[in-house]
């Protein structure tokens, strides 16, 4: 099992979307930064107007403190006024501390730790040295107050709900130009997916490429084109092999048949399995150039009519019979009519090998794209039955009666058609071979 | 009956030769494409064999000049190639059978004789296989010198199978051959006739028999012993 690799799109769009996050959470961070920067700062000096009100008012008077005090307590906060030898002179708690132990210091911020119920509290400690002995004011806010926060909160909170549709809308915006943009590559990627040893015509098409793209569908198309060139040069090797193994064979068959001796008789039978083995090693060297064009039909009784006719001279020679059974309509099916015959033909010839004398060959094309060949021999060997043991079976086959060969002829030429070939060995006797083809 | 042959390969040509000889047949064997064309320009023959191989120029250009001399000469190609598109070629430039190497060559001679019973190179009036002879100008069979009563429809029937013996010959063929346009053949008719000429060949002993293959048609060829 391997992770599946991902596209060029995703890549992309991934990387976009990696882009867009860590931009929202850095601007999230610089907003939250500032936010707390500004905070503070509006606690502090809010904590510092109240300190110093609070100081001025005690100069003042008694109904001028306690005005800022109401204010004060209105907004939840607590002071103690503290003399500077300790003693609490004014508090809104009802114990007699100070917030926080007095020192010498003119101004000092603290944070007081929350504790049961009473909430963490932000304060400052100021000297109001005007008065003489000097006294301390302390203000505290507790710390989540709604007045410090909520302002900059709302503030903070109408920038994300922009920013989140802005990020994202971005985002899609990116991933939809990058989809658009990567559309010829896909349509080149779909366009390579449908080129197989069928259709080797077939080539990526250049027109809208963008020219960085067009590049590399140029050189895909070359070496295309080359590839195409070897399936071409092997189906002439093949033609010459035919020729020069048949002109020497030709030659010897000839002066056979001068000959009236029961050797030459004799020969001329053993002859006869040796010329067959030539014309698979043609057949099977001819496969690698097997390739058809989308639109090429073939109707399997035509092929079944011209395989049982072409054969039927070597038949009735041997006295054997063929007889073959076709459906009323035409069974059509997309493939190479040549490669098809040489199949068919390979297993008629196996058929007739093996089948005794006196007795009838079937051939029967059904209406479900089917040509079943039957005979009355032996049956095949178990080793060949099944196409994944008869694939490797086929290394070390018997190849004396060339039924290995044959049958790998036609087990490649239903592959390039999509369809398979499959032998059986009915209970009645005899062999059935079955070529199967796809709708 | 001269026929001319072209065949480069040094033991095949003169095989083949000996063996048209030993058959009836005076021939004239030549090695390149430039001898045949040479040949065939001055002599009148009755049938050409061209092999496609020859050392010069291939043997498929050599058809076209053939036809254009001797419009009815008939031409037979050999050739080691036997794919579909090769045979397809020589069929179109006009050659009229073709035979792939290697061959038997009693049906090398068969195949030449058949070509000269075909109607348009009528020179053969009586046709001949094993010991079966017809005369279609005087309508008689004879198997072993003897004649066979025979209808007019039985005899058109041998007639066709014996100018095509040793291949198929299919049912619609037969109908086509037999019976005129709109003429009603019922469905068993061909049937019924063969069968008929299968039992008086049978009866008056002849060497030949018709095969009935069920699907494809019938075959004239050597009885079973």
């Amino acid at each position: 099992m391997s992770a599946r690799r991902p596209t060029l799109f995703w890549r992309l769009a991934l990387g976009m979307a990696l882009v867009a996050t860590l931009a929202f959470v850095a601007s999230s961070i610089f907003l939250y930064v500032r936010f707390e920067a500004a905070n503070s700062r509006f606690r502090e000096d809010t904590l510092l107007s109240f300190a110093r009100s609070l100081g001025r008012d005690l100069t003042i008077g008694q109904v001028t403190l306690q005005k800022g005090l109401d204010r004060l307590a209105e907004l939840h906060g607590h002071f103690a006024i503290v003399a500077a030898s300790g003693a609490v002179l004014a508090s809104s708690s009802s114990k007699d501390a100070p917030l926080v132990p007095i020192d010498q210091a003119d101004q000092r911020y603290f944070i007081l730790p929350a504790h049961g119920d009473a909430p963490g509290l932000f304060g400052l400690s100021i000297r109001v040295s005007n008065l003489e002995p000097p006294v301390f004011v302390q203000v505290a806010f507790p710390r989540s107050h709604l007045v410090f926060d909520s302002v900059l909160e709302e503030f903070v909170g109408d920038i994300a709900w922009i920013w989140i549709p802005f990020v994202l809308i971005l985002l899609g915006t990116n991933v939809a130009i990058a989809e658009f943009t990567l559309r010829p590559l896909s349509r080149a990627a779909r366009e390579a997916e449908e080129i197989g040893p069928a259709s080797i015509n077939a080539r990526l098409s250049e027109d809208d490429m963008p020219p960085d793209v067009l590049a590399i569908v140029r050189a895909v198309n070359r070496a295309l084109e080359r590839l195409q060139g070897g399936y071409l040069t092997l189906e002439r090797f093949a033609a010459n092999i035919a020729h020069e193994l048949r002109t020497p064979m030709a030659v010897i068959k000839a002066e056979l048949s001068v000959s009236d001796t029961a050797l030459a008789r004799n020969l001329e039978r053993d002859f006869e399995s040796m010329e067959r083995l030539v014309n698979q090693l043609i057949d099977r060297a001819r496969l690698g150039g097997l390739h058809f064009e989308e639109g090429d039909r073939v109707d399997l009784c035509d092929v079944a009519n011209r395989v049982g006719s072409f054969l039927a001279p070597i038949i009735i020679a041997k006295q054997r019979t063929i007889e073959v059974i076709c459906p009323k309509e035409h069974v059509l099916v997309y493939g190479s009519g040549d490669f098809i015959f040489r199949g068919l033909r390979n297993l008629v010839e196996n058929a007739v090998d093996h089948s005794p004398v006196e007795t009838t060959l079937s051939v029967v094309v059904g209406e479900d794209r089917t040509i079943t060949v039957l005979d009355r021999g032996p049956g095949f060997p178990d080793s060949k039955l099944d196409a994944v043991s008869r694939k490797i079976d086929r290394s070390n086959s018997d190849r004396s009666d060339g039924l290995g060969l044959g049958l790998s002829i036609v087990d490649e030429t239903m592959a390039a058609h999509g369809g398979q070939l499959i032998l059986s060995n009915p209970s009645t006797g005899g062999a059935c071979a079955v070529m199967t083809f796809p709708r | 009956m001269r026929m001319l042959l072209a065949e480069d390969n040094s033991r095949l040509g003169p095989l083949i030769s000996d063996a048209l000889k030993a058959a009836g047949f005076a021939t004239d064997l030549v090695t390149t494409a430039e001898e045949a064309e040479a040949a065939f320009t001055v002599v009148s023959y009755d049938a050409l064999v061209l092999d496609l191989g020859l050392p010069d120029r291939d043997g498929m250009s050599l058809i076209a000049p053939a036809r254009l001399h001797a419009p009815s000469t008939p031409v037979l190609v050999i050739t080691a190639r036997d794919n579909a598109s090769s045979v397809i070629e020589a069929l179109d430039r006009g050659a009229d059978d073709y035979l792939c190497k290697p061959f038997v060559m009693g049906v090398l001679i068969a195949r030449i004789r058949a070509l000269l019973r075909r109607p348009g190179a009528q020179r053969v009036s009586l046709l001949c296989e094993r010991n079966v002879e017809l005369d279609p100008a005087q309508y008689r069979v004879r198997v072993a010198g003897r004649d066979v009563d025979i209808s007019r429809r039985e005899l058109s029937a041998l007639e066709l199978l014996m100018r095509r013996s040793y291949r198929v010959i299919s049912r619609s063929e037969f109908e086509e051959s037999m019976y005129g346009f709109g003429e009603e053949v019922s469905s068993n008719a061909i049937e019924v006739l063969i069968h008929r000429l299968r039992r008086k060949l049978e009866v008056a002993g002849a060497e030949i028999e018709i095969h009935n293959l069920r699907g494809l048609g019938y075959m004239l060829a050597d009885k079973h012993p």
